[in-house]
């Protein structure tokens, strides 16, 4: 495996080298340079959680002192898991010969050494720098992690006197780009995730299959977005879908996951007021984790309590009794059948494939990237990476549901 | 082949116990323990051992036999034959194969045929000792040296005891490296056991106890200890392993000395080990046994785990088995894992060693450590164990190698 992703470096890469995220890849060195989302805070509580990010085994935990630590996952002495150590003031101690370690993997004790033993200073433990952001927890696996690049202050994270909430980590079993190309295909919502058109409802108006909306794939300066619309009520106005996919693999749309989608479209006149963000962690090639942050500036109380029950989307086909289909039924709930349709294509570096001129957002992206990995393998810092200079500024991505002016891009 | 040509053999080697592998070879020269007497009963018990897969039966004479599990013939698991009198019937075309694997019928084949005598089937042989059933898989098979008579398994002074068997499902090193490693009972065992003063005086040492591990004519002794309740005076826990796998705990302190606990520990594969345990229980001395056993069975209590907790091994504190379990079966293989050995695993560092220069000496056809010469075969072998407090001038003995 070393020597391919050493050959894979020196070679001309391809966008298919976006599927493999280990150490020395092409993808896993790329993503090595931005802050990733490991954890969500209200999930870390009292236990070491264990996990693998970007094919490194990891556990991540939060001292006594309210320190956040995310350090390797078998102890440096002889291997045994620290997901089940104990976890301390100081730090996390290993349940099979008590060495312990601080959140910056230092060794701070050998309780079966010599009373004067050193041995513990010369043990240094793998440790990433991790921080948190409005109910996130970021690492940063790159180079020079005493100086790291700044933290990007994402808008939805940020507090703006609205509504905040942050969804439980969900977890996948295929490769991290099915999901993130999925972010600049809107032609799918029509397909898809088609409602009845008699149903009266945003979505099987405006996402028609019938009638699909028009749409641009636009560059930006954090990624590419695309942008579909429809006439609006008025002839300077029009209807708007737009959402964002920012590097690394981050997806931001402007609808709380379908609230409007079931609303009639009068109910979108003034615009959803939302933000909803989606992170994505490569765990190894075939796995991924995906953590999603949802800011609302709109009027009405208590968004997210209210929204509960209407959130899980039912299946609405029955199981025929001889169907055997891994996946049935699977129709009617819009993460059931994203799942299925990116979890049966297969790796980008394996499967065939013909794009065609609806795919201009993924094929936008995959550009995009491409250049992204090819800087960093030159050494420079890649697109969605701040300087210094911009550590302070919110970080904005594009994402809207709703009528306003025509024209924008 | 020579050795000369052959690459230096390192701790990723000890992983590997397959036929033709340095550490299978070298397994391959001892007789390992693959039941208990008491659990092959009258139908045929299938067992890999060394990567093999074979089927362990007695027949209706009472011999015992250990064959091939897939049927000569087309392949079918002898482990759904028939036993009869003189061997083992395969429940597809009814060959008949006796317990040294020769094939005795062949009932479709024409009157005359003599081809059965043609077809000789993988066969070892199997001994009986102290309720435990060994093997032997190597080389010299009508030949095999003598299986070693461990005191635990041949006194008559008193009672003995062979517990049911473990299987465990990851490389058999975690598992024995562990044996000697005589520290982690005080860390990783200390919830388990937290009502022993012998334990708690170890924690009020700490710092000050010494780990020996000295090497013994069959293995190695390893040897803990630390300041004693009178001046002069140590606390002194001491084990010993025989090569390849045998282990020789002891009781647990003063009160049951002369007790003997004897782990014999079995690959099945590289990923996969058995373990079978013998315990002798003298006249005169306390019996440990049940209340060892009832600690072993107890179930880690699942009161205190949190409802977010979702880790796959929790809850595990308080059972030492399952203590056991979660550190050895993460670890990942010796060789493999990434490592930095301390002081405290000095007993492993020559375990490790020992081990190594017996797969040597195999590779260059010499007979490893823990081979019974000949001379010795109807010796008995005690393997020394006890945790005990002795004067500073009995360990100095102890040290030097004159206990």
């Amino acid at each position: 495996m070393k020597e391919i992703a050493r050959v894979r470096k020196l070679a001309k890469i391809s966008i298919a080298d976006v599927a493999h995220v280990g150490p020395g890849t092409a993808a896993g060195e790329w993503f090595r340079r931005y802050w990733l989302v490991v954890g969500t805070t209200k999930e870390l509580r009292d236990i070491p959680l264990g996990l693998k990010v970007l094919g490194e085994d990891l556990v991540l935990f939060r001292d006594l002192n309210g320190q956040m630590g995310l350090i390797g996952l078998h102890c440096p002495h002889r291997g045994t898991s620290l997901e089940y150590g104990d976890i301390e003031e100081r730090g996390i101690r290993c349940p099979y010969h008590a060495w312990l370690f601080d959140v910056a993997g230092n060794c701070l004790e050998q309780p079966g050494e010599p009373r004067d033993s050193q041995y513990y200073k010369k043990v240094k433990h793998l440790s990433y720098p991790v921080r948190e952001l409005g109910g996130l927890i970021f690492a940063y696996m790159g180079p020079d992690q005493k100086n790291p690049p700044p933290l990007p202050r994402y808008s939805p994270l940020i507090e703006n006197g609205g509504q905040k909430y942050i969804e439980l980590t969900r977890y996948y079993d295929y490769n991290w780009f099915n999901f993130i190309e999925n972010g600049v295909d809107p032609v799918h919502f029509s397909v898809l995730h088609r409602s009845d058109p008699s149903d009266g409802t945003w979505r099987s108006w405006f996402f028609n299959r019938h009638d699909i909306p028009h749409f641009d794939a636009v560059e930006t300066a954090y990624g590419v977005k695309v942008i579909s619309r429809k006439p609006g009520p008025t002839a300077e106005t029009e209807y708007v879908d737009e959402k964002s996919v920012a590097l690394p693999s981050i997806i931001q749309i402007g609808d709380l996951e379908f609230t409007h989608f079931h609303k009639p479209r009068s109910a979108l006149a003034e615009g959803s007021h939302i933000e909803h963000i989606m992170f994505v962690t490569p765990n190894d090639d075939d796995h991924f984790m995906l953590f999603t942050a949802d800011s609302y500036t709109g009027l009405e109380s208590d968004f997210f309590p209210k929204l509960a029950d209407t959130r899980p989307t039912p299946l609405k086909e029955e199981k025929k009794e001889y169907d055997h289909r891994k996946h049935m039924p699977f129709r009617g709930s819009v993460r059931h059948e994203d799942i299925v349709t990116q979890g049966t294509q297969g790796r980008i570096d394996e499967r065939n494939e013909r794009l065609a001129a609806s795919d201009r957002g993924v094929i936008l992206l995959r550009k995009r990237i491409l250049n992204a990995m090819k800087a960093v393998q030159k050494g420079a810092l890649p697109q969605g990476v701040l300087t210094k200079e911009r550590a302070q500024k919110i970080v904005k991505i594009d994402s809207f549901t709703g009528i306003r002016a025509k024209g924008v891009f | 082949m020579s050795a000369a040509n052959e690459t230096k053999l390192n701790d990723s080697d000890l992983c590997h116990i397959g036929p033709g592998t340095p550490a299978g070879e070298m397994f391959r020269r001892y007789w390992l323990a693959i039941s208990r007497a008491e659990d092959l009963k009258e139908i045929p018990q299938a067992i890999k051992v060394l990567g093999e897969e074979l089927v362990l039966f007695r027949d209706g004479q009472g011999r015992l036999g250990l064959v091939g599990l897939h049927c000569s013939h087309r392949g079918s698991s002898l482990e759904y034959g028939d036993i009869e009198e003189k061997g083992i019937r395969c429940l597809y075309h009814g060959w008949l194969y006796d317990v040294e694997g020769n094939c005795l019928e062949q009932p479709l084949e024409p009157a005359g045929s003599t081809f059965c005598q043609k077809v000789k089937h993988l066969s070892y042989p199997v001994r009986e000792l102290g309720g435990l059933l060994f093997t032997y898989l190597g080389p010299a098979k009508t030949n095999p040296p003598p299986l070693p008579r461990y005191s635990a398994l041949v006194r008559e002074d008193g009672t003995r005891l062979v517990l049911p068997p473990r299987f465990w499902d990851y490389s058999w090193f975690n598992f024995w490296e562990n044996v000697v490693d005589s520290l982690h009972a005080y860390v990783l065992h200390r919830d388990s056991r937290s009502e022993r003063s012998w334990e708690n005086a170890f924690w009020r040492h700490r710092g000050d106890h010494h780990l020996d591990a000295l090497p013994t004519e069959y293995g190695l002794k390893a040897i803990v200890r630390w300041p004693g309740p009178e001046p002069e005076t140590e606390y002194v826990r001491l084990t010993t392993v025989a090569l390849p796998t045998v282990f020789s705990l002891g009781g647990r302190g003063e009160e049951d000395l002369g007790f003997e606990r004897l782990l014999f520990v079995t690959p099945a594969d590289d990923n996969n080990f058995m373990v079978y345990t013998s315990d002798f229980i003298p006249k005169d001395a306390a019996n440990p046994v049940d209340e060892r056993e009832k600690a072993r069975r107890a179930s880690p209590s699942a009161a205190n785990v949190k409802e977010y907790d979702k880790r796959k091994y929790v809850p595990f504190k308080g059972q030492v088995w399952k203590e056991d379990y979660v550190c050895q079966s993460t670890q990942g293989n010796v060789g493999y894992r990434r490592e930095n050995l301390a002081t405290s695993d000095r007993a492993i560092i020559l375990l490790r060693k020992q081990l190594l220069e017996a797969m040597e000496t195999v590779r260059n056809g010499g007979t490893p450590k823990g081979i019974i010469p000949e001379a010795k075969a109807n010796e008995m072998i005690f393997l020394e164990a006890y945790r005990a407090v002795l004067t500073k001038s009995q360990v100095a003995q102890l040290l030097n190698g004159r206990s």
